[in-house]
């Protein structure tokens, strides 16, 4: 790996192109400058999301009007949410340092399609100026929240098509990049590195390339049914149609279920980087870390029901969800453990990156026990109904919070791609 | 450094594939609200599918057949250097596919005649199960319309690049992506056929 | 991990897989005009799997692909049908 280093290039961020100024930036497709076009991109998309949800919480201040109204207040609502999801925490993790990390990580030059990688921050770019513009073209901002539920999604007055539109755009921009990772980890791994020689984070980042392929076109088609049935008044959802509006949630869950895990699994392949680099030991039970990583990513693709435990599904479906909900917690622990087992005996060195790992793990343990609790099926009833702030509090706790612990985490270690060099030694050996 | 360019043709086919696995959850979803729909309105589905013709829909099915078996051949062609036979089979293919078009626009225009479209007050009066059947039909026939055009349209550009020896005996990737492509379309159709005409 | 030659697959080969895609177009046809009863629909789908298997197999060129990709594509195809069979565990109890 070393020699691999010491070959005169010129650092991407030295790099002379073409272009010169910004046109370096936006036309380049070097992998490490698309990522830090998308970070810096999501930065910007972060702190609008953020002003949004501080005027929200400015408004909840005192009870009656304090800043805005209703509606204003559901606007905002719902522009928090779509930004906040689509365009900040789905593409953060694998965008930014997927990008950044992945080829590097596996010995490669770039990606496999670098072109399709820029187009891909275009189509981002594109979709959340679609979801921005939604708010102040046409008569009203979308009012529906990010989920878009049928059937009040294509009855508000509200200007969904940009907001609908912008979303699938976003989503297509998603697909690409998981297409490209999965052909990169596929085709460009460095001569020697076998499939169980490759480090987690490449790993979790392949599971992830698969969620993104897989989950993401089915939330794309119900998206597009829903222009379909406010342009076309095609049936679908629309129960004066005789379509069935949880249908619609079965679709949209199909993707946004499996979305979270876009969030999380990064994040895990990364505090397993961390948490070996800092206990100067090798991950522990290595297999059993890629296994569980795919089983995540393959259980999650199938729990989404657990999202509609209160929307009229029948009972075969509630316990068919409950208990493959359940299964998600089998792999989840086993990372858990080994985060644990992998500092046991080990020279810790306690810096700042594994004091953010270490709250990570913390954190994950509380959101992964009140999954248990949520995941079985009439706890999660009498919660939805009765302590409604336990379920936010549990989201917001292990994946709001989860994610930018985790960036602020790796910003923590700038060098982290020496560190990963450090670590492939071992591996490769 | 040399600035050769990594060509991974493989890496190509791979990535190509991934973007059929998409295209194949995309109308997955298609095939996940028909069946449900179908579930619930089993006897709308059958008299309302009674309505297409039958005829037409094995006709347009044997032409994507057919453009799905020249274009396969136009690859061995390319392989054997056989320039003008690639191109005369990749002819044939966008001939067909443009006969499936104008097959459906017929058919299409038929049902639009009869006011038979999302919508419509006379469809709306038959009852919810037509309703849901014709904005289905519309709906994923007219998507896979969409899919025809677009692979067309990728067609004739390869068919350009071929002609500009672009694409050649060695280098011929692209033109297996196109033809990917445009059996997707063709297994894509296969499913619908028998969904939307044969159930009845 | 390179496949360096690629398999030229000959012509007839296409043209016999093509006859038995009509053929069986055919014969699905035929099948559905006689009233089966529940029997319609499902042998309408098998024929169209069968259809589909050779358009995959031959067609598209999987028979001569690495296994990897044989094996994405039957987990693509079983991840749709485990999803259908999950939805309609809802709809088939509701």
């Amino acid at each position: 790996m070393s020699t691999e280093r010491t070959i005169e290039e010129p650092s991407y961020l030295e790099y002379k192109g073409k272009y010169k100024g910004l046109f370096s930036w936006i036309f380049s497709t070097d992998h490490k400058r698309i990522a830090l076009l998308y970070l810096f991109s999501i930065l910007l998309f972060f702190v609008v999301g953020a002003t949004l949800g501080v005027l929200m919480k400015f408004e909840l201040i005192a009870p009656g009007k304090t800043i805005m109204d209703a509606q204003a207040y559901n606007a905002f609502f719902t522009l928090h949410g779509i930004v906040m999801i689509f365009a900040v925490v789905i593409p953060g993790l694998p965008a930014v340092f997927g990008n950044f990390l992945l080829p590097i990580m596996i010995g490669a030059k770039d990606v496999s399609f670098p072109k399709l990688n820029l187009m891909s921050w275009y189509l981002y770019v594109i979709g959340v100026s679609l979801v921005l513009v939604s708010q102040f073209a046409g008569q009203e901002p979308p009012d529906t929240g990010w989920t878009f539920y049928a059937p009040y999604s294509f009855r508000t007055a509200g200007n969904m098509l940009p907001a609908v539109f912008g979303a699938f755009v976003l989503g297509f921009s998603s697909i690409l990049t998981g297409l490209n990772f999965l052909v990169t980890i596929h085709r460009m791994r460095a001569p020697g590195m076998t499939w169980l020689k490759m480090p987690l984070f490449p790993w979790t980042l392949y599971a992830t390339g698969w969620v993104q392929l897989l989950a993401t076109p089915i939330v794309g088609i119900t998206l597009l049914m829903v222009v379909a049935e406010r342009t076309l008044h095609i049936g679908f959802f629309d129960p004066t149609l005789g379509g069935d509006p949880i249908l619609y949630q079965h679709l949209f869950w199909t993707y946004s279920h499996p979305a979270v895990y876009i969030m999380i699994l990064p994040a895990m392949g990364a505090i397993s980087e961390i948490i070996s680099t800092f206990s100067h030991k090798t991950i522990f039970g290595y297999n059993f870390m890629v296994a569980s990583t795919l089983a995540i990513a393959f259980v999650g693709y199938f729990v989404w029901g657990h999202h509609m435990f209160t929307s009229g599904m029948s009972g075969t479906a509630l316990y068919t969800f409950s208990l493959l909900t359940f299964l998600v917690a089998i792999p989840s622990a086993i990372k858990v453990f080994n985060w644990i087992s992998t500092m046991h005996k080990g020279s810790i060195d306690l810096q700042t990156p594994f004091f953010w790992s270490m709250a990570f793990v913390f954190l994950f343990m509380i959101g992964g026990f009140s999954g248990l609790i949520l995941g079985s099926l009439q706890l999660m009833c009498i919660y939805i109904t009765h302590i409604l702030s336990f379920l936010i509090s549990i989201s917001l706790y292990s994946e709001e919070q989860d994610s930018p612990f985790l960036e602020q985490c790796i910003t923590g270690i700038r060098r982290l791609p020496e560190k990963c060099t450090i670590r492939d030694g071992p591996i490769l050996a | 450094m040399t600035t050769e360019i990594h060509r991974d043709d493989l890496a190509s086919k791979t990535g190509m594939w991934l973007f059929l696995f998409t295209e194949m959850l995309l109308f997955g979803g298609l095939f996940i609200v028909y069946s449900v729909y179908r579930f619930r309105n089993t006897a709308a589905f059958h008299l309302a599918a009674e309505e297409l013709s039958v005829f037409v829909g094995t006709l347009n099915t044997i032409l994507l057949l057919i453009s799905s078996a020249t274009i396969a051949m136009s690859i061995t062609a390319i392989q054997k250097h056989n320039k003008k036979l690639t191109l005369i089979l990749l002819g044939i293919t966008v001939i067909l596919g443009i006969a499936f078009l104008v097959n459906k626009y017929f058919e299409w225009g038929h049902h639009i005649r009869e006011h038979i479209y999302p919508g419509s007050p006379v469809l709306a009066l038959r009852g919810q199960g037509d309703v849901l059947f014709y904005g289905l039909y519309f709906f994923m026939t007219g998507l896979h319309a969409l899919h025809i055009i677009i692979g067309l349209i990728f067609i004739c550009v390869i068919g350009q690049l071929i002609i500009k020896d672009k694409i050649s005996h060695d280098n011929f990737v692209l033109l297996e992506n196109s033809g990917l492509y445009w059996h997707l379309v063709d297994l894509i159709w296969i499913f619908l056929f028998p969904l939307f005409y044969l159930i009845t | 991990m390179e496949n360096e030659k690629n398999h030229i697959v000959p012509y007839s080969t296409f043209l016999y897989v093509l006859a038995i895609l009509i053929v069986l177009t055919l014969v699905s046809v035929t099948l559905t005009q006689i009233s089966l009863g529940a029997l319609t629909v499902a042998a309408a789908l098998f024929i169209a799997a069968i259809k589909s298997s050779f358009v995959l197999s031959i067609f598209m060129h999987l028979k001569f692909e690495s296994k990897m990709l044989v094996l994405m594509v039957i987990a693509v195809i079983l991840i749709i049908c485990i999803v259908i069979f999950i939805t309609l565990l809802d709809y088939l109890y509701r």
